[in-house]
């Protein structure tokens, strides 16, 4: 009996001493824990800030390339048309050219806006500074400017 | 309070990747500085520059389009000029 009650008093003092001991370990580990915590969050809050800098820039950067990118397409897409354009107004110069040469050697009635009458003429040269005809006269050289709205269309200005 | 000290120890844990991830992410950001030791006002100039940098490249990105509209136009009035050139030669 005395024995049980000696191994009572020591298993108790023993988990006494135990939970004691758990429970200092436990405090200090929460301690350094919380110490390490500020620590972290200290440090992280500065690299945040920075680290926000820096992404604003990246972001921004990043916008740059792209927009940059957008233009250059864009560019390159209105230099096609140009050329294009440039290709069809060729064309239609040469289609022009071969339009008024069939007219060149017709002969025609002309009376320019300004009024001077140039009677019979025979048409012996057409481009696009204008008319080179012959009348009785001699040769004259006729603006599109001066030419009435039918014979400017019938030559194409 | 063992819960609280484990409860602790994922929080240090995960600002300690939190922490990794910004070191990774500011080893690229920081390459786009010609310094690697950048401050506060060389960036602010930095962003600011780049702020503008995006303004313009937009203004002359709505020009150009603008230009690009007025190009299509014109081509398809060539285009209708010449077909109508065409159609005369016939």
């Amino acid at each position: 009996m005395k024995n049980f009650i000696a191994l009572l008093i020591f298993a108790g003092g023993f988990t006494g001493w135990y939970l004691h001991h758990e429970k200092n370990e436990t405090t200090d580990s929460l301690q350094q824990a919380r110490q390490q915590l500020g620590d972290i969050e200290k440090s992280i809050t500065d690299r945040r800030i920075e680290f926000q800098r820096y992404s604003t820039v990246g972001t921004l950067h990043k916008q740059v390339t792209n927009k940059q990118e957008e233009l250059k397409n864009l560019n390159d897409k209105l230099k096609s048309l140009g050329d294009q354009k440039s290709a069809l107004l060729q064309e239609q110069a040469q289609q022009r050219a071969v339009l008024r040469q069939v007219q060149v050697g017709k002969t025609l009635q002309l009376t320019l806006l300004t009024g001077r009458a140039l009677g019979q003429v025979r048409v012996l040269k057409v481009d696009d500074t204008g008319l080179s005809v012959a009348n009785a006269n001699g040769i004259v050289k006729v603006l599109p400017s001066e030419l009435p709205p039918e014979i400017k269309q019938m030559f194409l200005f | 309070m063992k819960k609280e000290v484990e409860t602790t120890y994922a929080e240090i844990k995960k600002l300690q990747e939190e922490t990794v991830s910004i070191d990774t992410q500011m080893i690229e950001l920081r390459k786009l500085l010609a310094t690697t030791d950048a401050s506060e006002t060389l960036i602010k100039q930095f962003t600011a520059n780049l702020a503008n940098e995006v303004v313009g490249l937009e203004n002359k990105i709505t020009r150009v389009r603008t230009s690009l509209l007025e190009a299509e136009t014109q081509l398809a009035t060539a285009q209708k000029d010449l077909e109508t050139l065409r159609s005369l030669s016939k």
